[in-house]
């Protein structure tokens, strides 16, 4: 019994070994094939790099160029792609240029085609960098309309990517709506290509989003407009902040400051300092303060007398951004029992109103005197 | 009548242990496909544009020290060169002496802040939080002796970030590992409560080197690969972690080390209903240092199978991951030491035929040796460029001695382990 239960086990064991020597062969091989074409590569970059940087000091020689691509295609790609991430303009232009004469970018358009989903993503991908030029953008246009519709996400971005070099609006809005509906890392990798087009977008496809009965849809079209850190032409965001969940109400009050100044934004603002929730009166703090809210110095003033200690530093903050009056409650400021902070506020505000007064001209220097106002304030 | 009790008992010993082995292959192969697919996957580098996208959401590093040595403030500086777009290093001294917390003031020119502790997680009383002088994305918060778990509770009430970031003292890292983890993070957020980035390190090119880099694949592939594509990832030494802050406090924060916390992760998505998973970014964000020498190997095989025997005294047994860990690091040990001795004694007594000993040996000996070569093969596969031909087939045939004596006095490493009293603060270091 034991004697046939050892040949069993035998017989599993060298089935395993033979395996595991079979995939060990295999690893060896690519191990070996890995290091001969890093070799390979190793001695053609330099060649391929002086080769690019001839052509593009003016060297018309494509024979060189022609050779390269055909002994050593992926390190030309590699160097192509190398060089353009340090060159712009005329040069990059003339690179994509040489893309095209020697029908890399034609590969990679056959690529997008292609089953395996790493190939196809890596397309889209150098396309995208190619579509900077306008005739490598008029091969690979239509490509990338199809990308974005493709199955797989990575392909997606990739795709989206290079259409948002476009200048036609309505693909700028497909890209933005795939950024609405994607996760926040299709957001993060989409925004940035979109913000050329902010303007156009605001206009059109963020009102609408934000204008939509889906929470998650506005929710994204704010955290866009946000990461777009600019002066964006939105109107009636006070409608958000009104009635919006408190995840709307508290993105919205922080987009106030990039859009527009209304009545009704400074409307909304003064009332959402008295909101409920204290995680929206603080964003409420802070934009009363960017906005420069005068009406919303009697709410700033209520919490930094009775605030806790966060919504009064966020308070004196608020004040040092609105003067005079700002800084005048801040000099006013009678002693409270309990605020150091607060304190500390009014102390440091008499010095700055003493600079103030001395320095009738200087805006900017007695706007830092009271930012450091506040700035103090945070210490104990 | 003791033979045919001795021989049956060794029969059933063997028999589980090639069980356990085929199991454990097949984890192997689990993992290889999962990490080859993975690396497949990455395509593109998104490094810099999560580094400047203000969408991304902000990061607390938690470190505590107990002393002010220069290995102490090596770390923190380590610390301090993280690339990060939004960040913050939480720093605890734990109850640090008045010299040490001079020498720390002296360091950052610290002084003291407001910043508010939750209090959110149970933590000895703070004494004091500081702040640098110098522009550093810094807070020290110095408080009471109450070691590294309650250093940690205390540097996550005090952290302000939505997510946290843990690295071990011991560990190498890189200086964009939470850039790349928190990628994985940004793919599901609503899902993903936690990301453990690592992958094996380069090893050295000794005997004891290799015996660490083949038990390291066997970890990458088993450990990491094969359980996070069940989602039942747990934490592996050297590794990094990010993790949700809210799900920490719900899970009670730090109790036993990251592999406790991570299995508290588990065990508090799990109740809270809701579908979770725990990402595994394996690639080389954060490794353990590779050992060099066999006292090494002793020591980082006793600092895991602390924190193992810790995580078992304080949780659920079928909390995800913690059944596996149970089986390959206690369970098997102890019965392949327990065959080896029955073996030895029925030999002696004339109680078994050589051959019961042959089986016991190819379940044991014989499978082992395979593992391991499965590793090396598996790992290669998992990867998308080739290694060094030489290192291939030195860390192959390592299998031969590292199950022919390595093997049987690492299993009494891991009993002590086992038997020994924890000592968490030697185990978790950071």
């Amino acid at each position: 019994m034991i004697g046939r239960l050892i040949i069993a086990a035998l017989v599993m064991e060298f089935c395993y070994g033979a395996l595991l020597l079979f995939l060990l062969a295999r690893a060896l091989a690519k191990g070996a094939a890995f290091r001969r074409r890093s070799l390979v590569s190793q001695a053609a970059r330099p060649v391929i790099r002086d080769a690019l940087i001839n052509y593009l000091a003016g060297s018309n020689n494509l024979v060189e160029l022609k050779k390269l691509a055909k002994a050593h295609r992926r390190d030309l790609v590699d160097g192509i792609l190398e060089v353009h991430a340090a060159v712009s303009g005329g040069p990059r232009e003339q690179l994509w240029d040489l893309s095209l004469q020697l029908a890399l970018v034609q590969d990679w358009c056959t690529d997008t085609r292609s089953k395996d989903r790493t190939l196809r993503c890596l397309a889209f991908e150098r396309l995208a960098l190619a579509c900077w030029y306008e005739p490598c953008r008029r091969i690979a246009g239509d490509l990338q309309l199809r990308g974005i519709e493709d199955p797989d996400v990575e392909v997606r971005f990739a795709a989206a990517r290079g259409l948002a070099y476009s200048a036609v609006p309505e693909e700028v809005q497909r890209v933005f709506e795939l950024a609405v509906s994607q996760n926040s890392l299709g957001r993060v990798l989409l925004t940035e290509v979109l913000r050329p087009h902010a303007m156009v977008l605001c206009e059109s496809v963020v009102a609408e989003a934000l204008r939509s009965s889906d929470e998650s849809r506005v929710i994204s079209a704010l955290e866009i407009a946000l990461a777009w850190e600019r002066a964006v032409p939105l109107m009636d965001l006070h409608r958000l902040v009104a009635g919006g969940s408190p995840a709307v109400r508290q993105l919205t009050l922080r987009l106030l400051p990039l859009v527009p100044s209304s009545p009704e934004n400074d409307a909304v603002v003064i009332h959402a300092l008295s909101d409920k929730l204290r995680s929206t009166a603080l964003e409420a703090i802070v934009a009363a303060g960017r906005l420069r809210i005068e009406g919303a110095i009697p709410g700033l003033t209520h919490f930094l007398k009775w605030g806790d200690q966060e919504m009064s530093r966020l308070a004196a903050d608020a004040l040092a951004e609105i003067p005079p009056r700002g800084w005048e409650i801040l000099q006013e400021f009678g002693p409270l029992p309990g605020t150091p902070a607060v304190q500390s506020a009014r102390e440091d505000g008499k010095a700055a109103s003493q600079d103030s007064k001395t320095s009738s001209q200087g805006g900017k220097t007695v706007s830092q005197d009271a930012k450091t106002v506040s700035r103090k304030a945070t210490r104990v | 009548m003791i033979q045919p009790i001795f021989t049956a008992v060794l029969g059933a010993l063997a028999a589980f242990l090639f069980v356990v082995s085929l199991a454990s292959f097949f984890a192997l192969l689990r993992g290889s496909f999962y990490l080859r697919r993975f690396a497949r996957a990455q395509i593109r580098d998104d490094r810099a544009m999560l580094l400047k996208s203000p969408l991304v959401p902000a990061v607390s590093l938690i470190a505590t020290v107990a002393d002010a040595t220069p290995a102490s403030k090596e770390f923190v500086r380590r610390l301090l060169e993280v690339h990060y777009g939004k960040h913050e290093l939480v720093l605890v001294l734990d109850g640090l002496g008045e010299d040490d917390l001079a020498v720390w003031k002296q360091e950052f020119r610290l002084a003291l802040c407001r910043r508010i502790s939750d209090d959110l997680l149970p933590a000895k009383p703070i004494r004091g939080i500081y702040a640098p002088g110098d522009p550093l994305r810094m807070i020290v918060v110095d408080k009471e002796a109450g070691g590294a778990d309650d250093a940690h509770n205390a540097a996550v009430n005090v952290a302000d970030s939505p997510l946290i970031g843990i690295v071990e003292r011991s560990a190498e890292f890189q200086p964009d590992a939470f850039l790349q983890m928190v990628r994985c993070m940004m793919e599901d957020p609503d899902r993903i409560v936690a990301v453990c980035g690592t992958a094996p390190a380069p090893h050295g090119d000794n005997l004891a080197a290799r015996f660490g880099a083949l038990e390291s694949f066997r970890q990458w592939l088993g450990r990491c690969g094969s359980l996070a594509e069940r989602n039942m990832l747990v934490a592996v030494p050297g590794c990094a972690l990010l993790v949700r802050r809210d799900v920490l406090i719900t899970a009670g924060g730090f109790r036993g080390g990251n592999l406790d916390m991570v299995l508290r992760l588990h065990n508090a998505a799990k109740a809270g209903g809701k579908p979770y998973r725990i990402a595994l970014a394996p690639e080389t964000v954060s490794y353990a240092r590779p050992p060099a020498t066999v006292s090494d190997l002793r020591a980082a095989a006793l600092a895991d199978q602390r924190e193992i025997a810790g995580a078992l005294r304080l949780q659920k047994f079928r909390t995800p991951g913690l059944p596996s860990l149970f089986t390959i690091r206690l369970l098997r040990p102890l019965l392949e030491t327990a065959a080896y001795l029955l073996v030895a004694v029925g030999l002696a007594a004339r109680w078994i035929q050589v051959d019961m000993a042959i089986l016991v040996v190819l379940a044991t000996v014989g499978m082992g040796i395979l593992l391991s070569m499965a590793a090396v093969v598996f790992r290669e596969r998992a990867r998308l460029e080739g290694a060094e031909p030489r290192r291939i087939y030195q860390l192959f045939f390592a299998a031969f001695p590292e199950n022919l004596g390595y093997r049987q006095w690492r299993n009494l490493w891991l009993i002590a382990g086992l038997i020994k009293p924890s000592r968490r603060s030697e185990a978790t270091a950071s």
